[in-house]
C-alpha cells in the first residue's frame, strides 16, 4: 500500500494539515475531499454523497454520517463492516484503492465518524433497491421536482438544461445529455424509463459511470415522478 | 490515549502532526462465532449470503453476506474449502433468479464476468478475488487442495453466437464447425495459495458439473449443451470429449443435458442428465472412453448431484419433478429406494452429499428460489431416516465441510 500511504500523506499536506492537529479535524477535511482517493481524476468526496449533520436539507444517495460508526452493518446489511463500507465508496464512487486502516490519514478519517457520532450504538438502516425497472413512477408536481432537482442532483450535475455549475465534466447535464447517454444501452425504453434505471442503479446493473444509486429510501417514487415532471419527461 | 503521527512534508514544505484520540481503528471483528467443531457451509445463491451450520447440532450459526457488490445481486453458486478448512472459495456467477437488470439473469444466463472469491472461513472476511468468465459453473479443488477448477455454464455466448450463425447466409460447413467452436466453454485453473492462473483452456459448450479421479489423474466435466463429458488429463490439460448417449445433441437442442458428474470407486464416470426428454444416469467407462449402455437408468425426474459410498457399494443422487433421493446399486445400476422428499419439506433438491465418516447423507433443497427458503436435510446412510433440518437462504445451491482448525 506504499503508493496509498504516499497520496494521503500528499493529501494531508496539500490540504494544510498544521502541526498538532487533532485526527478528527483533520478527517473531516478529509471527508470533504476528493483527494481522499488515490485517483487524481476523482472529483467527489465523501460529503458529497453523505450528510454530516442532522440539519442538511440535501436530498442524498447516502445515509447521514452522523452515527455512521456505530451502524452494525451497511448497504442494508450487504457490507457487515464500516471499513468495507468505506472502501465500497472508494472502489465505485471515488475510483480509489482501499484505505489502509494503519495509515495516519485512514485513522483520522476514523476518528472524524466517531467524532459525528460513536458514542451510541445504531440500527443498521434499510436498503431498498428495485433490481428491475420497467417503468417509471407517475407524473408528480413539477414544482417539487424542481425542488428535488435542486436538493438532489444540482450539486453534481449543475443546473438543469445548462449544466452550469457541475462538480465535473462528466457528470451529465440534466435531463437531455443523461437520457441521450441512457438511451444508447437500453434504446427500445422511453427517456422516462431509462432516466429512471439511471436514478434507481445509478453506476450498476451496468448501467455503467460513477454515479451512485438512490434506494427507495433516499428518494421516493413521489418525488422522482415530480423531477420527471420538472424535465418534461412523461412515463 | 493520545498519540501524534508525523505526515509527510507537501511540495510547499513544512510539517504536519496529528493527534489521535483512539489507539484501536476500524475496528475488525470476526462474522463468524469462533470455530469450535467442523461446520458445513452452503451458498445462498438467490440471497448473497453463506450459511454457516455446525456440524454437530445441525443448527446454522451464522449467515453472512458474500459477494463484491453490494448493491447488485451476484448469485454466490457453489464452493469449495481447502483441506485445512481455513479457506473458502465461491464463485461468484452473476445469475441470480429474478428478473434483473443488467448483467443478471437465470442459471446460465449471466452476462458480466463472473469472480472466484477467497475467504478466511474462519472469520468470514473476503480476502481477494480474481475475475473469471461468464456464468462459473462447478469449483472444486483438485485432490490435494492445491489447484481450483471453474468451469462456466456460460449458455449468453452460445446465444450470441447462435444469432450470428443465423445473420450469416454465406456460411459453410467450415464456417459452421468454426462458429460452434466458438461456442466452447472454458475451465479455469488456479493455484489455491497465490490466486495466480495456472490454465484455462476450452473444454465443450456449457460445461459445468467438475468431478476428479486421482488414481487416472484425470478430470470430468458435464458439456450440457453437447450432450458429452471432456476427460481432462489434470497433468498436461489435453481434453478428450465422449457422448454421454448414442445420438447426442448439440446446441442449441441437447438431447440430454449432461450436468452433474460423480466418479465411482471403480472409477466410472457417473452423469447426471437433466433432459425432460431423457432424464436420467449415464455411465462412462473412462479407460474406454465409451459409454456403458448396460448402466442407463431413467430416472422420473431430473437428477442432479450425487455421492458413492466409500466402498462404491451404493450411489445417493436427488431428482427434482418429483423430489426424490434414489438409492442406486452401481454393480446392477438398479434403484434400490426412492425417498420422496417432499413430505419433509424438501423443494427443488440440488445434491446429495455423504459426510466424511460416511454415515450421513446431506440434502440441498433449492426452495422456489425468490420467497420460500431452501433447507439442508440430514438423513442417516444406513437406515435413510430423516435426522436433522435447517432452513436455509433463497436458493441454496452447494454444500461444503469446513473441518475442524486446529491451531
Amino acid at each position: 500500500m506504499p503508493a496509498l500511504l504516499a497520496a494521503l500523506a500528499m493529501a494531508s499536506a496539500c490540504l494544510g494539515a498544521g502541526p498538532e492537529e487533532t485526527a478528527a479535524a483533520y478527517g473531516e477535511r478529509l471527508a470533504a475531499s476528493p483527494r481522499l482517493s488515490s485517483a487524481a481524476s476523482n472529483e467527489v468526496a465523501c460529503t458529497t454523497c453523505h450528510a454530516v449533520s442532522s440539519d442538511d436539507p440535501r436530498i442524498l444517495p447516502g445515509y447521514s454520517l452522523v452515527g455512521a460508526a456505530k451502524r452494525p452493518s451497511f448497504w442494508g446489511g450487504y457490507e457487515p463492516e464500516l471499513l468495507g463500507a468505506v472502501d465500497a465508496c472508494l472502489l465505485f464512487f471515488m475510483k480509489s484503492q482501499p484505505l489502509d486502516p494503519d495509515d495516519p490519514a485512514a485513522r483520522a478519517l476514523y476518528e472524524y465518524l466517531l467524532l459525528l457520532g460513536g458514542d451510541v450504538e445504531q440500527e443498521a438502516l434499510p436498503l431498498t433497491i428495485q433490481t428491475t425497472v420497467k417503468r417509471a413512477p407517475p407524473p408528480g408536481d413539477p414544482l417539487r421536482g424542481a425542488e428535488v432537482h435542486r436538493l438532489g442532483c444540482e450539486s453534481c450535475h449543475g443546473a438543469a438544461g445548462t449544466g452550469a455549475g457541475r462538480i465535473m465534466i462528466d457528470a451529465p447535464i440534466l435531463p437531455d445529455q443523461s437520457v441521450d447517454e441512457a438511451l444508447e444501452l437500453f434504446p427500445d425504453d422511453l427517456p422516462a424509463t431509462v432516466f429512471t434505471e439511471k436514478v434507481r442503479h445509478g453506476q450498476f446493473f451496468s448501467v455503467g459511470g460513477t454515479m451512485p444509486l438512490f434506494s427507495a429510501e433516499t428518494l421516493s417514487d413521489e418525488d422522482l415522478g415530480a423531477l420527471l415532471s420538472f424535465y418534461g419527461l412523461q412515463p | 490515549m493520545l498519540s501524534v503521527w508525523a505526515l509527510g512534508a507537501c511540495a510547499e514544505g513544512g510539517e504536519a502532526g496529528l493527534v489521535f484520540q483512539h489507539g484501536q481503528a476500524w475496528p475488525r471483528t470476526s462474522l463468524l462465532p469462533p470455530s469450535s467443531g467442523p461446520r458445513l457451509v452452503v451458498t445462498n445463491s438467490g440471497d448473497d449470503t453463506l450459511s454457516f451450520i455446525d456440524l454437530d447440532s445441525f443448527v446454522e450459526i451464522a449467515r453472512i453476506p458474500v459477494g463484491r457488490n453490494p448493491a447488485e445481486p451476484e448469485g454466490p453458486h457453489h464452493l469449495a474449502a481447502s483441506p485445512d478448512g481455513r479457506t473458502l472459495f465461491v464463485g461468484i456467477s452473476n445469475t441470480v433468479p429474478v428478473n434483473a437488470s443488467g448483467p443478471h439473469g437465470s442459471h446460465g444466463t449471466g452476462s458480466a464476468n463472473g469472480y472466484l472469491l477467497v475467504l478466511d472461513a474462519l472469520t468470514g472476511r473476503q480476502q481477494s478475488w480474481i475475475r473469471v468468465y461468464r456464468s462459473p459453473g462447478d469449483i472444486r479443488l483438485e485432490p490435494g487442495g492445491q489447484r481450483i477448477w471453474q468451469s462456466h455454464y456460460d449458455l449468453v455466448t452460445i446465444g450470441e453466437i447462435l444469432k450470428e450463425m443465423s445473420d450469416d447466409p454465406a456460411m459453410d460447413a467450415a464456417g459452421e464447425a468454426a462458429y460452434f467452436k466458438r461456442m466452447d466453454s472454458k475451465v479455469v485453473v488456479t493455484d489455491a495459495d497465490t490466486l495466480e492462473r495456472v490454465k484455462e483452456f476450452t473444454i465443450c459448450p456449457a460445461g459445468h458439473g467438475i468431478a476428479f479421479d486421482p488414481r487416472r489423474g484425470a478430470a470430468y466435466v458435464s458439456c450440457g449443451f453437447s450432450d458429452e463429458i471432456a476427460i481432462i488429463d489434470t497433468a498436461t490439460f489435453e481434453v478428450r470429449r465422449v457422448p454421454v448417449d448414442e445420438d447426442p445433441g448439440m446446441p442449441p437442442t441437447p438431447r440430454f443435458e449432461p450436468y452433474a458428474v460423480a466418479v465411482a470407486p471403480s472409477g466410472e464416470v457417473w452423469i447426471s442428465n437433466t433432459s425432460r426428454i431423457h432424464p436420467g444416469l449415464r455411465v462412462i467407462d473412462p479407460e474406454l472412453g465409451a459409454e456403458v449402455e448396460a448402466k442407463r437408468i431413467s430416472t422420473e425426474g431430473l437428477p442432479l448431484f450425487g455421492a458413492f459410498t466409500e466402498d462404491g457399494s451404493r450411489f445417493f443422487v436427488v431428482t427434482q419433478r418429483p423430489d426424490w433421493l434414489l438409492a442406486v446399486n452401481p454393480q446392477t445400476a438398479t434403484v434400490e429406494a426412492a425417498i420422496d422428499l417432499e413430505p419433509r419439506g424438501c423443494l427443488n433438491a440440488h445434491s446429495a452429499n455423504l459426510s466424511p465418516d460416511g454415515a450421513s447423507l446431506w440434502l440441498v433443497c433449492e426452495g422456489d428460489h425468490l420467497v420460500r427458503p431452501g433447507s439442508l436435510e440430514r438423513l442417516d446412510v444406513a437406515t435413510l431416516s430423516f435426522t436433522g433440518h435447517v432452513e436455509l437462504g433463497l436458493f441454496p445451491d452447494d454444500v461444503v465441510v469446513l473441518p475442524e482448525v486446529r491451531p
